[in-house]
């Protein structure tokens, strides 16, 4: 059973992309949603995670720290990772696949850019 | 007499198009811009606000959105059906529809190199935070509301996008 990290300061925008998520063939896997990279890091610790998605502009600890905390962690390092946010644009899009990023969306986000970014990145594989 | 739409007016109904139409599934018109002036048909609404902290810090982007409509917005994105939306519902989605908004508003505003910074949304019902400085008021029709969007005068200021504030 694949597990599915969602991070979100946005109840709404963690849903959406749940929803999103669920229907483009991924309703049978486990989510598990975070509110803040902090809470995101000690759900990272508890259980292995097959994907991450994470928001940027976050309260306590914001995707670009969350993010280098993953993938400077021995144990955490080869989780993928997709970026869903409202403030992508070219400088930081290079910033974030530097740091090792698989995909980053726009937000609002949606099942078709949300299916793209699984099957350019993960392969068709990733349904199981 | 600011002539209307203007191409910075056209952004902002491109960022509006794009936030509303994919959220709540909403189409918007523009219907005018103010002057430092709210007015006074928004008298009780939710109100969401998020500052622009860089290439420049000019200020906050805030909307102004009436009761009903908030409440037809949180139905439409979450799909309530014979429930009446909560406060805090209403409130996390009109910071997630800022939110957009803002992020659309600054890549079509910026040059595709510019790295740019927004706060995190705040929200309240009532009375919107006064505006730090000058700003224009945006009248926007939703069907038959009114949603008004507040941002400072330095948005429309073509010199600012222009100088190469990465480096300031």
């Amino acid at each position: 059973m694949r597990t599915i990290l969602i991070v979100d300061d946005s109840a709404t925008a963690r849903r959406i992309i749940q929803q999103c998520l669920e229907m483009i063939g991924c309703a049978g896997y486990d989510f598990i949603q975070a509110a803040d990279g902090l809470e995101a890091l000690s759900k990272l610790r508890e259980q292995e995670i097959s994907l991450l998605i994470t928001d940027m502009n976050m309260p306590n600890l914001d995707g670009v720290g969350l993010l280098k905390a993953v993938k400077s962690s021995p144990k955490l390092h080869h989780i993928p990772v997709f970026v869903i946010s409202s403030l992508a644009n070219p400088a930081l899009e290079n910033e974030l696949r530097l740091i090792g990023v698989n995909k980053i969306i726009y937000k609002p986000a949606s099942p078709q850019k949300l299916l793209d970014g699984i099957e350019q990145t993960l392969g068709k594989d990733f349904f199981e | 007499m600011i002539p209307f739409p203007g191409p910075t007016e056209e952004i902002i109904h491109q960022a509006l198009t794009d936030a509303f139409e994919n959220l709540v599934f909403e189409e918007v018109v523009l219907a005018g811009v103010i002057q430092n002036h709210i007015p006074e048909i928004f008298l009780d609404g939710w109100w969401a606000s998020i500052q622009m902290i860089s290439p420049l810090p000019w200020g906050h982007i805030t909307i102004l959105v009436p009761n009903n409509l908030m409440n037809r917005f949180t139905e439409a994105i979450l799909g309530l059906i014979d429930e009446q939306p909560d406060e805090a519902q209403n409130a996390d989605n009109l910071g997630e529809l800022l939110n957009t908004l803002c992020g659309r508003l600054m890549s079509l505003r910026s040059s595709p190199d510019r790295t740019f910074r927004i706060g995190l949304p705040e929200v309240g019902h009532g009375m919107a935070p006064e505006m730090s400085g000058p700003y224009r008021c945006i009248d926007c029709l939703v069907g038959e509301d009114h949603v008004f969007l507040l941002a400072p005068e330095a948005f429309w200021d073509d010199v600012i996008w222009q100088l190469d504030l990465n480096n300031c």
